[in-house]
C-alpha cells in the first residue's frame, strides 16, 4: 500500500505539473489575427461548479446532432454552442437536456 | 460467533463502508459511475446507473482481505433536493441498500440507509453523510469533509482537491474516529483520490463516469 501511495503521489504531483492549472487564453481581435467566433447560443446556467460532475451535459451537447462544438466559460456560469450549418436546437431541448444533467438554465441567448 | 461479532473481534471497531461514493451519489440521466477503492483492510468495488439527474440504482461489493468475508448489496440513492446556486450547489441524498454478508459457509442479511448533505463552490467543498449498517449489530457511520482547491481549473484542465476527512464508525456506543487528510484529483471522467491517516491506513479510489 505504501508502494502504490508513494508511486500515486509522484504521478500525480508529475501530471499536475505537466497539465497544470490551465489558463484561459484571451484572444482581442484588434491585436492579433485570430478570428474570434460568436457561438450560436449561449447559455447561462446555474449550479455547474463541478467539471466532473458535468460531464454528462458536455457529453449529451457534443451527442447532439445538431451541435458542432461547445465550450464552457472560466466560471462554468456560461456554455457557448456552435450550431452546425442549417442546424437548430430550441429552448425546450436545452432545458431538458441541462436540467437530465441536474442543472438549471438561467437563460438563453441566441446570435 | 456471527460474522458481525467476527468482523469486530478482528478489526476492532473500524470504519467499514467509508467510501461508498466519492463523489455524487446520482449524476446525470443515463450515466453510470465506477468506483475501485482500496485501502488497508478491504477493497471495495461499486457500480451505479443513475435512472435520472435525481436517481441512481447499483450494487457494491466489498470484500475484507484477510477474513474471507464479502458483502454485496443493491444499492438505490435518492437526490431529495438540490440547490442550484451561481457559482454554487448544494445536495441532499437519500442512500438504501440491501443485501448478503458471506463468511465461510455463514450468511446473514444486510441492510443499509443513510443520508448525506453536501454543498460546494469552485474553490470550497463540505460534506457531511450519516449511515446506518444493520446486520446483527448496528453500526452507524458519520463522515464529514472539508475541501479546497489550490487553483481554479478550466473546465477540460486537471482539478486538484485538498481534503480533510474524518469519520466516526460507532457501534455497540463504542466510537472510533480517523482524520485522514485526502488528495483528490480529476479530469474528464476520471477521479482518483488518495489519503493516509499517518498511522497505519491509507486508501487509494478510483472512480470512472460512463
Amino acid at each position: 500500500m505504501k508502494t502504490i501511495m508513494i508511486i500515486l503521489s509522484i504521478v500525480t504531483l508529475s501530471v499536475g505539473s505537466i497539465a497544470g492549472p490551465t489558463v484561459t487564453k484571451v484572444e482581442t481581435s484588434a491585436t492579433s489575427n485570430v478570428v474570434v467566433q460568436e457561438p450560436d447560443i449561449q447559455i447561462l446556467a446555474k449550479g455547474i461548479v463541478c467539471a466532473f460532475c458535468a460531464q454528462g451535459l458536455k457529453k449529451a451537447f457534443q451527442g447532439h446532432p445538431s451541435i458542432e462544438r461547445l465550450h464552457f466559460d472560466a466560471e462554468f456560469n456560461a456554455m457557448d454552442l456552435y450550431l452546425k450549418p442549417k442546424a437548430s436546437l430550441s429552448d425546450t431541448e436545452i432545458q431538458e437536456t441541462v436540467k437530465n444533467a441536474g442543472f438549471l438554465v438561467d437563460k438563453i441567448t441566441r446570435k | 460467533m456471527t460474522i458481525w461479532n467476527r468482523v469486530i473481534a478482528t478489526l476492532g471497531i473500524v470504519v467499514l463502508f467509508s467510501s461508498i461514493s466519492l463523489a455524487h451519489p446520482v449524476i446525470w440521466k443515463g450515466g453510470s459511475s465506477n468506483l475501485l477503492h482500496v485501502d488497508t483492510a478491504t477493497i471495495h468495488a461499486q457500480s451505479l446507473y443513475s435512472v435520472d439527474y435525481d436517481w441512481a440504482v447499483g450494487v457494491h461489493h466489498l470484500r475484507f482481505r484477510e477474513l474471507g468475508l464479502s458483502y454485496t448489496l443493491a444499492q438505490s440513492n435518492y437526490l431529495l433536493k438540490r440547490w442550484n446556486g451561481t457559482g454554487s450547489q448544494g445536495n441532499f441524498y437519500v442512500l438504501s441498500g440491501a443485501g448478503l454478508a458471506h463468511q465461510d459457509e455463514n450468511t446473514d442479511t444486510l441492510l443499509h440507509f443513510g443520508a448525506q448533505a453536501d454543498w460546494e463552490t469552485r474553490r470550497y467543498y463540505t460534506l457531511f453523510r450519516a449511515e446506518y449498517y444493520g446486520l446483527d449489530q448496528a453500526q452507524w457511520t458519520l463522515r464529514g469533509r472539508l475541501g479546497i482547491a489550490p487553483y481554479i481549473a478550466d473546465f477540460d484542465g486537471l482539478h486538484t482537491w485538498l481534503m480533510l476527512q474524518v469519520d466516526d464508525t460507532i457501534v455497540a456506543g463504542e466510537h472510533k474516529t480517523t482524520v485522514m487528510p485526502v488528495l483528490r484529483v480529476f479530469q474528464d471522467t476520471i477521479l482518483v483520490e488518495i489519503g493516509s491517516d499517518f498511522s497505519g491506513t491509507s486508501m487509494l479510489s478510483v472512480m470512472l463516469h460512463f
